[in-house]
């Protein structure tokens, strides 16, 4: 059964979109649940991903800030973003988060991400990888390992290791990112060296078309989308619908209002 | 409704549940002591992480003993994800740490040659009437994420199992008043909350 995703980038205090990871600000969560009706939005996806962007907060203070947001949902949560110690990790897990996604850390510190792994199960662990493809190149994995960090190859990636750290991997498309002009499924056959481990696309989702195509990919088990301008008001829903009615294997479920006692 | 305890042991997402009853308007309390666990006729034991970790916890806090004694005088026992694995007796996950040996069953990994975890929302088939000779089945879709399954060896206590990567994961769990499920009730939409619901009103598993 494959899963929709959608993208939160926030820094505890405000949310942002994203253009090829430049960020713009769009308010806070009053502002978001106006505006877009963030809480309804998750109503049709089947898991919420939450990036700590910016950082003007420390970790623990951001935990906080989490568990207000995950007051109102009721599906998966994974928090990346920021995350330097086991204590952290725990943090973040004590205010809602069901998964912490590493990009950076992958490199710099492994062996924090194994900790987390060994003490939450691999499943609570995904790998997120970002990468760029130049035209007729392969595509590149970008990192902020230190400062003037080079690019790691395709070919250099350690997908073994990679394999025994994570439960799946994000692969988001720089290139695409906040563009809506479609995830590069043609870019996918360079990842085919990582083995099994399920992936996730993320970068360039700017359509139900765009959705249903990714989602029809056999290589893909999952899409993400942060760009909630293009999926304002029924835009998930309708990205739902239209996967659905192209014959993807997604779940179903009851609306809260069913068993909300106070709705009732 | 009576208030719910759920079984704090310093181990698992307890804000997750917290949210979920709140959301539903089930009135509960944090259970971190021994002493508090007679208090409430249904206990939920919420779970993610190492099975050994969190065996070590409910050991080091007293409350296994505890929640032993309660549920084997007829308190109902919810367990959720690790929370269920916890119900057995062990787990290939952590050699030499005893669960709560209230159900005959072991924990083994889930690994198959396409996978190691299963994560994502699951179709369960759910096996509803259990008295007499008729078993109606039903589907319902609910939220895993686990690396490791529980294996009952009497087979009648499984409620709902799904297929996964060509084999079958029990995904819940009924024996009297000791229930448990694998997936995540409190991250499955509005099917998952009904089933907290269903559990703080009768004290039962409805799936």
């Amino acid at each position: 059964m494959k899963r929709i995703i959608l993208g939160l980038l926030f820094d505890g205090v405000d949310f942002y979109l994203s253009r090829n990871f430049r960020l713009q600000r769009l308010g806070n969560m009053v502002w978001l649940q106006e505006h877009f009706g963030i809480f309804d939005l998750a109503s049709h996806v089947d898991e919420v991903a939450v990036f700590h962007v910016a950082r003007k907060m420390e970790t623990k203070a951001f935990a906080l800030e989490l568990r207000e947001l995950a007051r109102n949902l009721f599906i998966p949560i994974s928090v990346g973003g920021g995350v330097r110690s086991i204590e952290e990790a725990d943090a973040l897990f004590r205010s809602g988060a069901d998964r912490i996604m590493f990009s950076n850390t992958l490199w710099n510190d492994p062996n924090l991400v194994r900790e987390v792994g060994t003490k939450y199960g691999k499943q609570s662990v995904i790998g997120v990888l970002n990468y760029s493809r130049a035209e007729g190149q392969d595509p590149v994995i970008r990192h902020r390992h230190r400062e003037g960090s080079p690019p790691i190859p395709l070919k250099e990636l350690p997908t073994e290791s990679l394999a025994s750290l994570a439960g799946e991997l994000v692969l988001q498309s720089i290139d695409r990112d906040g563009t809506g002009q479609g995830f590069p499924v043609e870019s996918l056959s360079h990842f085919e060296e990582l083995g099994e481990t399920p992936w996730i696309a993320a970068g360039g989702f700017g359509s139900t078309a765009h959705v249903s195509q990714a989602l029809g990919d056999s290589r893909i088990e999952a899409v993400l989308t942060s760009n909630l301008l293009a999926f304002v008001g029924s835009g998930l829903e309708s990205a739902r619908q239209a996967a659905l009615g192209s014959g993807v294997n997604l779940a179903s479920w009851h609306r809260f209002s069913m068993v909300d006692r106070n709705d009732s | 409704m009576k208030t719910l305890g759920v079984l704090d042991y310093g181990v698992g997402n307890m804000q997750s549940v917290a949210n979920a009853l709140d959301k539903i308007g089930v009135p509960w309390d944090l259970v971190s002591e021994p002493g508090q666990v007679f208090r409430y006729g249904k206990l939920l034991l919420p779970g993610v992480g190492a099975f050994g970790a969190a065996v070590s916890r409910l050991e080091e806090t007293g409350l296994k003993e505890e929640v032993c004694v309660s549920a084997k005088a007829g308190t109902s026992l919810l367990g959720i994800c690790l929370g269920m694995q916890l119900l057995g007796k062990s787990s290939e996950e952590s050699a030499g740490f005893e669960g709560l040996g209230l159900l005959d069953a072991e924990t083994v990994a889930i690994s198959s040659a396409n996978a190691t975890t299963n994560t994502g929302f699951r179709t369960v088939d759910i096996s509803t009437a259990r008295s007499g000779s008729e078993t109606e089945t039903s589907t319902r879709d609910y939220y895993f994420n686990h690396g490791y399954r529980l294996v009952p060896n009497d087979p009648t206590v499984t409620a709902g199992v799904l297929s996964w990567s060509g084999s079958e994961i029990v995904a819940a769990v009924l024996s009297d008043n000791i229930m448990g499920v694998q997936f995540h009730p409190e991250k499955s939409q509005g099917q998952g909350l009904a089933v907290l619901l269903g559990f703080a009103l009768s004290g039962e598993l409805r799936l």
